[in-house]
């Protein structure tokens, strides 16, 4: 075929502006193209989506995206669209029933297709997408198909019945965060155990790791007052609390002198969220505080400070989190603030994240009621509604009732022996993953009490070697502050008092106007 | 505190005849029946749905001020129902100097407000944009009703951004000038352009010392204000009145309710309609009751007889209350809450000359 011939170095620029691969994009590509099953385990901020982009742009047919994250979803497609991709989408929850029959109608015209993995359940996606050829069928996030992976969206397990009915396309898993035994579950899950494995070490030669225990919240707050003193960089801080996050956001804002702060988090109102990315893009906002829906998807370079307020659940998320620092390749520092107490909060966290007992008991008697009266059970918002369960939950205990075959097609089917059977089983599920997220947690906590080498004991569960830091290594093996120079990024910012001026400006950007 | 003002507002109104919860769903714009007939009963158009993302806790903060501060007090007898003090009348009256109620109208231009205010954001960062020859910016929402809006506009108007440029500041600036200046600014600090993007709420609220509540307030006031006077004025504000465009002309009727109205032009009775859309009679009677609202050809005689009309009418104007309750414990038994709802809608709807 011609794509063999085809310079893919003049593609990526062509079509994305940027003058080489970086580690493992083109070695992935080239297996692609060739027709090969990847799993592709690439660092956060190594530029993973190219692996897929380019060759949508390439191949013939479409490409599938399995993605979990709406937001991701949305911020990607916006960030093709204003690089001039248009043929892609993004199909979701959040679209109306129109504006999804629109898409569905027209899928021919489209070249990549994100879609949540709920969605591609849908038989009549499915039925369409038939119609067409798919080209490449990518599952972004693999790891989630894992039981054993920190994020499990059981939807994920019912993908390689999706890839077999789609006729076998081509095949990319990835991830940046696996461990090798989360890699074989994705290889098994999929069905593809001779998938071409593409492992890139994620270490990041250019971060710095900083642990920090203080007593409590308040030191915590000194601490951040007196980093942002000495330096005007780029910052994220997260927090596990959305109340956290603004709370230090306001109390930030007092006590700094010419420092733009502000939060974010998945709670705001869509024109603030994309004000807030945007302000921070350009260099209008020097900090953010912000929970873990901020930065997915972020293409920000410059970011020189991560700061943890509070402490990770799981050791693949701080990697994650931290590793949206200096993808520009300069020197930047990673800083975990801990205090005794801490620990106290994400188990409180990792509890609500899970249903309970009672959950389980409410549910099964629910089921068993309307079992003798409709039979087909309701809209999911309605029962998470009526049983007080969160969507993540619903969907769980969802998953798991049709796995047992208690539903099917929305019916439930009642036996008494297969109904105990399956309320013991997932009683069973509950508790392991229970206990899987507190071994996660305990994880990150002897982390945080490591006395050796900060970054050999963060990455040692992914690879069994790292490269030499760029410049300073870790708190543990020493780190001075003094020695710590990143290029201030101060920015003037004129504002007219008037807010006529303000408008003018604003509107007759570009014109030399005379003054009134 | 415009926030607490128009609460206050709308517990005067309601005369203690309301919970505190229906001055909730009034400004959230809650599309109950029973919400809308507070809105007409009790003259309270301005201010429906005119916080539309307001949760429960900071509105139950406010009320809390307000009790603590006395400018409240609960009726007597009454469960989460709250008359006024003396002591809001100056409040409100210093308040209202500041922040007139005039420029709301809620009823009428709730959700063309959202839809003409994102168009506006929308096509100022686009034209400004392109104008610079800068391609690559992440628009401000991606509502598709108004990229769709602004895409078609655009191919339009992209040969002569300058002009529509011109003609949007011109308008604005002369509509801005008769706001204080504080709100003018804070309208104009919100808005995105060419490599600076708007503040969002909680750094408006920051930068002016404001409470979130109230700068959302502020916001939509201007823009209800803008659109009243654009509407009045069309040909002073061809380009604001051309984002305006088809976005007011709608009744505010739902869908729901306008499926039940076509089939009983058709002449179906209520059961059968009921029985057609597979829903229960209470709920097709409250469509009955929004279309008497807003039908202003609306006939009572074939749901209640006149003489029964005649017996709640006069129960109202004995006791001028509209609380339903109250009116059904006053009237014969076998009159139901339903034909006391009609005949509440139909006659506001005469009275207002609808």
């Amino acid at each position: 075929m011609q794509q063999h011939t085809l310079n893919l170095e003049e593609a990526l620029q062509q079509y994305f502006q940027y003058d080489a691969f970086r580690i493992g994009q083109k070695e992935i590509i080239q297996d692609i193209l060739a027709g090969k099953d990847v799993l592709g385990i690439l660092p956060t901020g190594s530029g993973k989506s190219i692996c897929y982009q380019l060759p949508a742009r390439i191949l013939k047919g479409v490409t599938i995206v399995v993605s979990p994250l709406i937001s991701l979803m949305i911020d990607q497609v916006k960030q093709l669209k204003a690089a001039n991709f248009k043929e892609v989408v993004a199909l979701n929850s959040f679209m109306t029933p129109r504006e999804r029959r629109n898409v569905f109608q027209n899928l021919i015209n489209y070249k990549l297709i994100y879609v949540s993995p709920e969605l591609l359940q849908q038989q009549e996606l499915i039925r369409k997408l038939k119609e067409i050829h798919v080209g490449l069928f990518v599952i972004d996030e693999a790891h989630c198909i894992s039981q054993w992976g920190h994020e499990f969206r059981p939807d994920y397990l019912k993908l390689s019945a999706t890839i077999k009915e789609l006729g076998n396309p081509t095949v990319l898993a990835l991830s940046a965060t696996a461990t090798p035994e989360v890699q074989s579950d994705i290889m098994n899950a999929l069905e593809k155990r001779q998938m071409i494995k593409r492992i890139y070490p994620m270490d990041r030669e250019n971060i710095a790791f900083i642990l920090e225990e203080v007593a409590n919240d308040q030191e915590k707050i000194d601490r951040l007052i007196s980093i942002f003193n000495m330096y005007q960089v780029p910052a994220l801080i997260y927090f596990t609390s959305r109340a956290t996050a603004e709370n230090i956001a306001s109390i930030l804002t007092q006590r700094l002198a010419n420092r733009e702060v502000a939060f974010y988090h998945g709670g705001m109102e869509q024109v603030d969220r994309i004000s807030i990315q945007q302000q921070f893009m350009n260099d209008q906002l020097d900090i953010i505080c912000c929970t873990s829906a901020f930065g997915m998807g972020i293409n920000k370079s410059n970011i020189r400070l991560i700061i943890h307020f509070h402490i990770p659940l799981q050791l693949e998320a701080y990697i994650q989190e931290v590793g949206r620092a200096g993808r520009d390749g300069k020197s930047s520092v990673g800083i975990l603030l801990f205090s005794p107490r801490d620990a106290i909060i994400p188990n409180h966290i990792i509890q609500n994240e899970l249903p309970d007992e009672t959950d389980l008991k409410n549910v099964f008697n629910y089921l068993y009621t309307i079992c003798h009266t409709e039979r087909e059970i309701p809209a999911d918002e309605q029962i998470q509604e009526h049983l007080q369960l969160n969507e993540i939950h619903w969907k769980f205990f969802k998953y798991q009732i049709e796995k047992h075959g208690m539903i099917n097609n929305n019916y439930i089917i009642y036996h008494e022996n297969n109904w105990k059977i399956a309320y013991h089983s997932i009683e069973q599920v509950i508790k392991e993953r229970m206990q899987y997220k507190e071994d996660k947690l305990h994880e990150v906590l002897s982390w945080v009490q490591c006395e050796s080498c900060l970054r050999k004991d963060l990455y040692q569960s992914f690879q069994s070697t790292f490269r030499k830091p760029m410049e300073q290594c870790c708190s543990n093996c020493g780190f001075l502050w003094n020695e710590w120079h990143p290029e201030n990024t101060k920015k003037i910012i004129e504002r007219h008092e008037d807010w006529r001026e303000r408008l003018k400006d604003l509107l007759l950007v570009g014109e030399t106007y005379e003054t009134s | 505190m415009f926030f607490e003002s128009i609460i206050l507002k709308c517990l005067s109104q309601l005369n203690g005849e309301r919970t505190i919860s229906s001055v909730f769903h009034l400004l959230n714009g809650s599309k109950s029946i029973q919400t809308i007939q507070d809105v007409h009963n009790y003259q309270l158009n301005m201010f429906y749905g005119v916080y539309r993302h307001l949760n429960r806790n900071p509105f139950n903060q406010s009320v809390s001020f307000l009790l603590e501060n006395e400018y409240i007090h609960a009726s007597e007898g009454e469960v989460n129902t709250f008359q006024l003090t003396e002591k809001a009348l100056p409040f409100l009256a210093q308040s209202e100097q500041q922040f007139p109620f005039e420029y709301f109208n809620g009823l009428q231009y709730n959700e063309t407000a959202d839809m003409f205010y994102l168009r506006l954001l929308l096509l100022i960062q686009t034209l400004t944009n392109t104008k610079m020859k800068f391609y690559h910016f992440i628009p401000i929402t991606d509502q598709p009703s108004v990229e769709q809006w602004v895409k078609q506009i655009y191919r339009k108007l992209k040969t002569n951004e300058t002009h529509a440029l011109q003609g949007i500041y011109q308008e604005l600036y002369q509509l801005l000038e008769i706001f204080p200046n504080n709100f003018a600014s804070l309208f104009v600090d919100r808005l995105t352009g060419y490599k600076t993007y708007g503040k969002s709420l909680t750094q408006l609220a920051e930068l002016n010392m404001l409470s979130i509540a109230d700068v959302n307030l502020i916001l939509t006031g201007i823009i209800h204000k803008i659109i009243a006077i654009i509407e009045e004025k069309r040909k002073e504000f061809p380009v604001l009145s051309f984002l305006l465009g088809d976005l007011t002309e709608k009744i505010p009727i739902t869908n729901s309710t306008n499926q039940t109205y076509q089939l009983l032009q058709k002449k179906y009775t209520l059961d059968q309609i009921a029985l057609m859309r597979n829903l229960k009679i209470n709920t097709i009677h409250d469509h009955i009751v929004e279309i008497a609202l807003y039908d202003p050809l609306f006939s009572l005689d074939q749901y209640i007889t006149k003489e029964r009309q005649q017996q709640i009418i006069n129960v109202v104007n004995r006791r001028s209350t509209f609380k339903l309750r109250d009116i059904k414990n006053a009237v014969h038994d076998d009159i139901s809450y339903f034909e006391i709802r009609l005949v509440l809608a139909a006659t506001k709807n005469k009275s207002t000359g609808r």
